[in-house]
């Protein structure tokens, strides 16, 4: 059984929302990842812009990006797996919550300070 | 402009993490003992993964008491590999615990007593330590470079590994929700 060659993560990231292209698990975990860090950054930026001072602003990072996770492998992939599931929350969380504050912080220092 | 010297931590570090990855590159990873020991745990995945999508298709009871031993098999052949290959990894976080320091003593020079930013938040507790270093007055808003150095470091170093393809295998968590798993019958 010869082993596929893994596919660039490129092309698994601009497929992602191609709901004919198929995913391996592997693959799907990696694309939730940068999926995350790029809403991660997005709310950053908003939150900074606007600006959201304090503790609101760790509530929307956590609404938006696990929303965005949940809404993602309910309705894109479809995916009924309750471990899996839990598994897709939890991938790359840290790396976008210090993602996230990065955005935050050069965004409200970028306007206000 | 404080944006700047945030935007220039970050840049600095993403260079580190990257020379890092690269001195990690030559020590460990292009050798062949590594690349073995990878291509084994790919291959014993694979086949774990396998065996679990058979296992769930078959509802028969004798056949899944074989499948059964057959993944506890793989699974323990598994850890074995990813304990092999965290060893030749000690090699590589050498390199990376040494290029923290150095960077982190440089920028520790460059911004020692400087506020290089003002926090959109006030800190809790422990991480006031970090964000509050060497930095004069009460006001929790400002922000050294050791806070913001920690949490470039946080994401940089995660997102290279995985853009490289150098991250480590991950180590299954259990999913707290989940109901506990019926006790097989034999």
């Amino acid at each position: 059984m010869s082993e596929t060659k893994e596919r660039s993560q490129l092309l698994l990231l601009k497929n992602s929302f191609n709901k004919d292209f198929k995913f391996t698990n592997k693959e799907i975990a990696q694309n939730v990842h940068w999926l995350r860090q790029i809403v991660s950054i997005l709310v950053g930026i908003i939150v900074g812009s606007i600006p959201v001072i304090g503790f609101p602003g760790f509530i929307a990072f956590l609404i938006f990006t696990c929303g965005f996770v949940a809404i993602y492998y309910t309705k894109v992939l479809e995916i009924e797996e309750d471990d899996f599931k839990w598994e897709l929350m939890r991938e790359g969380f840290m790396s976008s919550l210090t993602i996230f504050v990065i955005s935050w912080i050069i965004a409200y220092n970028s306007l206000y300070v | 402009m404080a944006a700047l010297e945030v935007l220039f931590i970050l840049f600095v570090s993403i260079a580190s993490s990257l020379a890092s990855e690269g001195v990690s590159w030559l020590l460990v990873y292009r050798t062949e003992n590594y690349k073995r020991g990878k291509a084994n745990i790919d291959r014993l995945q694979i086949q774990l993964d396998k065996l679990v999508d058979q296992e769930s298709e078959t509802s028969s009871l004798s056949k899944k008491g074989n499948k059964d031993k057959k993944i506890e098999k793989i699974e323990e052949q598994l850890k074995i590999a990813n304990k092999e290959l965290s060893f030749s990894k000690m090699k590589s976080m050498f390199a990376v615990a040494i290029s923290m320091i150095a960077l982190f003593s440089y920028l520790n020079r460059i911004f020692d007593g400087v506020v290089v930013c003002k926090l959109p938040f006030v800190p809790i507790g422990f991480l006031q330590g970090i964000s509050h270093r060497t930095i004069a007055g009460d006001d929790y808003t400002d922000c050294s470079m050791t806070f913001i150095y920690a949490i470039c470091s946080m994401f940089i170093r995660n997102n290279i590994q995985l853009i490289l393809g150098t991250a480590p295998p991950k180590t299954k968590q259990a999913n707290p929700w989940a109901l506990p798993e019926e006790k097989k019958t034999r």
